[in-house]
């Protein structure tokens, strides 16, 4: 470190300790607005995560829908039984598989309660469509057997072995699944046959799920599986995994994010707003002192790096102690709140970073002002 | 080397502008010499504060010429006539702080230290901003203190400290960096007598041990053995008196100083009490 920049840090340092008060509200400031914006980038990248965790981990290159479908959630498809053997003649597809599935309202057991889920119904023999990780229970279902998510399953004290009612039809619990809450519905599985029962779609399916083999795009197969069902008077929308992924996200985006980010923001100005009226605070107290400084030779640019490193002190320790918040929040509140998924990756920690440099540069531009007019005269005033 | 380190001329200082214009510093000329110290004497309000901030480059004159000398000739830290001379009225603010940091040692009333520093973090402030390594910064800095009677105030901080021990700490740092020029305000006005009277002993002998030229502002009787010119100044004007006279006739009451002989405005109405006095 070049010798000017450790006077600066140096008194920087110890100007700033000086007042320990001081420095833990401010310290604990900027890492409760860290914590506060992490926790609702993480809550941003947690939705990402479960809206899309379903189409991520079923094994399906290709979703087949009524014309016109964009997501799960939002748009209704409903094509007729039968058509597997057609999608799949068509080159570069491995197999076919039926889904059905849709959101529907279920009576919990004990409180008679309603709650809305999302029935799956999948085929046991494939797997396809099925959960992927199983907390507890079995893996494997008949009919009038079901495998609920873990969210639904505790925030409902249920238990392996109870009965879960659809309409008039009574499933029992054999297993809990995980990663299957999507943002707001849990999903439920059930078979093929039972789902079919359930929504009385028996000649019906809600989507094919496809699955290629070879080295055909995914976008040629399904240019190719749209114009065979076009030939037999079928409009069908095919949409890749990727692309359906993405619609999720758009759905997530267009749902939370007008909330979402001026959220995020006020966390920025918040924390900007607590180095600035810390170092603004700080800097008023000392200005006997910079102009002391400034008489015995210190340039205005000295006085300046003094404030900038107290500035990059705190946002440093009020970053480190935001992630530790953070990271704390994340392990600890999903214990007790099981549907709170906040995801600390890369990119909520990096937004955050960099938005946390931003406002330790912003911060200080007031109090460098004031520091500039310091008028080093007044050192010779009583 | 020369023997003059300051060379003020017609130095004016006016405040504001019009009806209103102050004049606090009136065509004032000044030499202070290598191993000299002046006193800067007068009652409150008589432009002593504002002719030391003139010569230290805090303020700029409304006309005149300060030239301090300087034996950096091969600095290019700020413009060096031939002679050796800088002409402060040309510089910029920070060939003035360049300036400052070389050439010139600061004491205040009020000891003006870094709160927040130990007194040898405050003594090692100049060394370390002319980027003088830390190490050897904390060496000069230790060696001078110890020099000084603090050894066991080091790491203390200034509000642990004594108003002599303070004022101590402050001489040391306006002493670190070797500087010709030295600039106290009232250095002794916030200590007691002892205090004082060591405090003037210490920077009276380096003056007259390193050559350093020092001017001393003050309303302290109690300095003036010490000094060898005391230059008496009233309404920004300044009279000058040698110093065994002044030291006879010097007297104060009620915060002004009264001048037996000086044959100015100032003694004129109080004649019957300093005839009373003498």
């Amino acid at each position: 470190m070049p010798q000017s920049l450790r006077v600066i840090e140096m008194i920087a340092r110890k100007n700033l300790f000086h007042d320990k008060g001081r420095v833990v509200i401010s310290v604990g400031g900027v890492a409760l607005s860290v914590t506060l914006v992490i926790i609702l980038l993480g809550v941003y990248y947690g939705m990402m995560t479960l809206g899309t965790n379903y189409i991520v981990n079923t094994n399906a290159d290709l979703w087949v829908g009524q014309e016109g479908i964009h997501d799960l959630w939002h748009t209704y498809s409903l094509l007729p039984r039968g058509l597997g053997d057609e999608i799949k003649s068509v080159d570069g597809v491995e197999s076919v598989h039926e889904l059905i599935g849709r959101a529907v309202q279920i009576e919990v057991p004990g409180t008679g309660a309603k709650k809305t889920v999302y029935i799956v119904g999948f085929d046991p023999a494939s797997g396809v469509g099925g959960p992927w990780d199983i907390m507890k229970g079995s893996r494997e279902i008949k009919n009038g057997e079901a495998i609920v998510d873990h969210v639904f399953f505790v925030r409902n004290n249920l238990k392996l072995g109870d009965t879960i009612k659809v309409g008039e039809k009574e499933l029992r619990i054999v297993g809990v699944s995980k990663g299957t809450f999507a943002v707001v519905y849990p999903y439920i599985f059930v078979t093929t046959e039972d789902a079919a029962e359930i929504f009385g779609t028996t000649q019906y399916v809600n989507y094919y799920l496809v699955e290629l083999s070879g080295d055909r795009p995914a976008t040629e197969v399904a240019k190719d599986i749209t114009d065979r069902l076009k030939e037999k008077g079928m409009a069908v929308e095919i949409l890749t995994k990727e692309r359906f992924i993405q619609n999720h996200k758009d759905v997530i985006n267009e749902s939370f994010n007008s909330i979402l980010f001026p959220l995020v923001f006020i966390g920025f100005i918040i924390g900007a707003a607590v180095i600035g009226l810390t170092l603004y605070t700080m800097t008023m107290e000392k200005m006997r002192e910079y102009a002391i400084l400034k008489a015995i030779g210190a340039q205005n640019r000295f006085l300046r790096k003094i404030v900038f490193q107290q500035a990059v002190i705190i946002t440093f320790l009020g970053f480190a102690v935001g992630i530790g918040l953070s990271l704390l929040a994340t392990t600890f509140v999903p214990r007790f709140a099981p549907e709170f998924f906040v995801e600390m990756n890369s990119a909520t920690v990096g937004i955050t970073f960099a938005a946390v440099i931003g406002i330790g540069l912003l911060a200080p531009l007031i109090p460098i002002r004031r520091l500039n007019k310091v008028d080093p005269v007044v050192v010779f005033n009583a | 080397m020369p023997e003059i380190l300051i060379k003020a001329t017609n130095l004016t200082k006016i405040y504001g502008s019009g009806r209103t214009a102050v004049k606090a510093v009136d065509n004032v000329s000044l030499t202070l010499k290598r191993g000299e110290v002046v006193l800067l004497m007068g009652p409150s309000g008589s432009g002593k504060t504002t002719l030391l901030t003139l010569l230290s480059g805090l303020l700029r004159p409304t006309s005149g010429s300060i030239r301090i000398y300087s034996s950096f000739h091969a600095s290019r830290k700020f413009p060096i006539s031939a002679h050796g001379w800088v002409e402060l009225t040309e510089l910029n603010q920070d060939e003035l702080a360049k300036l400052r940091l070389e050439k010139m040692g600061f004491i205040f009333q009020h000891f003006n230290l870094l709160s927040s520093l130990t007194a040898l973090e405050n003594v090692m402030v100049p060394l370390l901003i002319r980027g003088v390594n830390k190490k050897e910064a904390r060496e000069r800095a230790k060696r001078l203190l110890v020099e000084l009677g603090l050894e066991d105030r080091l790491n203390s901080k200034p509000e642990k400290l004594s108003g002599g021990e303070q004022q101590r700490v402050s001489i040391a740092r306006a002493l670190i960096t070797d500087p010709d020029i030295i600039i106290a305000d009232e250095p002794t006005a916030n200590l007691d007598s002892k205090n004082g009277r060591e405090v003037i002993e210490l920077i009276h002998d380096r003056a007259k041990r390193d050559g350093k030229g020092v001017i001393i502002a003050t309303h302290d009787p109690r300095i003036v053995d010490f000094a060898d010119r005391i230059l008496y100044m009233e309404d920004g004007v300044i009279y000058e008196k040698d110093s065994s006279q002044a030291r006879k006739l010097l007297l104060f009451k009620e915060g002004r100083v009264l001048a037996k002989g000086m044959g100015t405005k100032v003694c004129k109405d109080l004649k019957p009490l300093i005839h009373l006095l003498f």
